[in-house]
């Protein structure tokens, strides 16, 4: 098969990294590029509600109201998309999922992986551990403000150490399993894991 | 648009149009497709796509099941068409 | 007794292009000219997928559609908006020169497509670099020479954004049923005899074909301007069936 013609003078978008700050084949924007697997939803303040589960047995609930009367943590992280761009020192505010267990009256995760279920029949996954210990919250600010329904307000799990597909918006229940079950994207070639540093984009990576 | 990453990013079947017929021998995007969800019927081209440069998620604009998710990665090009309950295309007049 | 065969259209294969000619249609908008060698043929309204490699082996790809009538085989015309932070439109319609080459596949598409024996009349409605498909099933109909009535409502920014000004002009003054009118979103030129805003249900219904006559309707460009034209010409009375839309982007003009 023979090689493709070089596109004289053609420079692809200037890979940043590696650096410190910028994981492999990621560059640099400074604006907040929307990406979405479907349409933007309507959310009703009134009847939103955010729930843990075990299995299939709910250990906590939240209405709108008593979600954000919980403690709140603020993150500046960098986030990194697996479709390139990188975004540094984004400023957001939430609920960390490390209270959000202890108002559940859990010490720890009640099992080692996470499906996440959003509006839209959207789903993601990780290990439970990826998101204690300061690791990552569900955010309803992003730079001071509240958060943008095309950026996933009112609420989105954030988990900046991963793609930020895992960082899944519109998000309604964090169910705690025993075994690992892919979501949305990773059923359809992304990664399960999803390791910028690692350049884990696509299942076998 | 943003202009993201190595690949398109499908706005309509008809974008997708080339990933598919990588996958298709012909083309699909005048194929009838039923969804699975509600039963309404669209012609390929037609459907409106999600997903960015992530893939493409051919949505019904009737009921917003995903009739066909369709993503090309390194790995290969994956198909998923649960949401489709049938596919037509017609013969040449 | 046999199936009938499902035509399939010769298989989709990577090809290289060479730039002949290049065109400078507007200061965002530039057009090639492309040698392109076993060129299968196309019909008005497919695109092709663009390719481009770089010299470290980074490729990028867009679609584009073609531009020129399916009778211009040998010069096959791709027309580019140069996008603000596009890195493949950036290239087309900036850097690349005649003698430049780059790969393509297609013709892609069987949806949005306009041949002459779908007959009209054709009611084509444009959102800025929307009008490049369009363009080309005019330019068909043109070159055989068809007098099915066709009007073309066509949206810009300014004046000087509308792309193929001059020879839709010179269609349209040929007096072979063609009737084309401007809108423009950001601009009331001195003199401007067209509209001066977004596209929206009274002027589809001023300008366009009564649904009574069934026109075949074509729409392309920004996403929500396809989007809201398509509802609007639903609830005037077109068929759903008439109406074909092809999305070029969420950047609302």
């Amino acid at each position: 098969m023979s090689e493709p013609p070089i596109a004289r003078g053609f420079r692809g978008r200037k890979a940043g990294g590696p650096s410190a700050r910028i994981p492999p084949g990621q560059h640099l924007v400074t604006d907040f590029p929307v990406l979405s697997a479907g349409p933007t939803p309507e959310t009703d303040l009134k009847s939103w509600r955010l729930t843990l589960e075990d299995g299939e047995s709910p250990v906590g609930e939240w209405s709108w109201a008593e979600f954000n009367a919980l403690p709140q943590t603020e993150l500046t992280v960098d986030i990194h998309c697996v479709t390139t761009w990188s975004k540094l020192d984004t400023n957001w505010r939430g609920v960390s999922i490390d209270t959000l267990l202890e108002a559940a009256g859990l010490a720890e995760p009640p099992a080692p992986f996470v499906l996440v279920h959003c509006d839209g029949d959207y789903t993601t996954n990780m290990p439970a551990e990826d998101l204690v210990d300061g690791k990552a919250m569900v955010a309803t600010h992003f730079a001071g403000e509240p958060l943008d329904p095309e950026h996933g307000g009112p609420a989105r799990l954030l988990v900046p150490r991963l793609y930020f597909w895992k960082s899944a918006k519109w998000v309604r229940r964090l169910q705690f399993i025993d075994i690992e079950q892919p979501g949305f994207w990773e059923e359809l070639g992304y990664h399960i894991y999803g390791d910028p540093w690692r350049e884990q984009r696509y299942a076998g990576d | 648009m943003a202009d993201e990453s190595q690949g398109a990013a499908p706005l309509d079947g008809n974008a997708a149009g080339g990933l598919l017929h990588e996958l298709f021998a012909l083309d699909v995007t005048a194929a009838e497709v039923i969804c699975d969800g509600c039963g309404a019927v669209a012609e390929i081209g037609a459907v409106r796509a999600y997903g960015g440069a992530m893939g493409a998620i051919l949505r019904c604009a009737n009921c917003n099941t995903s009739i066909i998710r369709l993503t090309h990665t390194a790995a290969g090009l994956w198909l998923d068409m649960r949401g489709a309950r049938r596919l037509f295309v017609a013969a040449p007049a | 007794m046999p199936a009938t065969d499902v035509a399939a259209p010769a298989r989709l294969r990577w090809i290289t292009a060479t730039i002949r000619d290049v065109i400078d249609e507007t200061p965002h908008v530039r057009s090639l000219v492309l040698d392109v060698p076993d060129w299968p043929g196309h019909k008005a309204g497919q695109h092709v997928d663009v390719r481009l490699t770089a010299e470290d082996g980074y490729q990028a790809q867009r679609s584009y559609s073609i531009a020129s009538a399916p009778a211009a085989a040998a010069a096959l015309m791709l027309t580019v908006e140069r996008l603000d932070d596009g890195e493949v439109s950036s290239y087309l319609a900036g850097e690349a020169r005649v003698g430049d080459r780059f790969e393509l596949r297609g013709p892609i598409g069987g949806y949005f497509i306009w041949t002459l024996d779908l007959g009209g009349p054709l009611f084509l409605i444009a959102g800025g670099s929307g009008v490049v498909p369009l363009m080309a099933m005019l330019r068909h109909r043109a070159v055989a020479m068809s007098t099915v009535p066709a009007t073309l409502l066509y949206s810009s920014r300014r004046a000087d954004d509308i792309i193929y000004r001059v020879e839709l002009d010179r269609l349209a003054g040929q007096g072979g049923g063609l009737k084309i009118v401007h809108t423009l979103t950001r601009e009331r030129p001195a003199g401007w005899s067209g509209y001066t805003r977004r596209i929206d249900r009274a002027m589809l219904q001023n300008v366009g074909v009564a649904p009574e006559a069934q026109p075949r309707i074509f729409v392309c460009g920004p996403t929500p301007l396809v989007e809201t034209a398509a509802r609007d010409l639903h609830a005037l009375g077109h068929e759903p069936h008439l109406i074909k839309t092809e999305r070029f982007g969420p950047t609302g003009r």
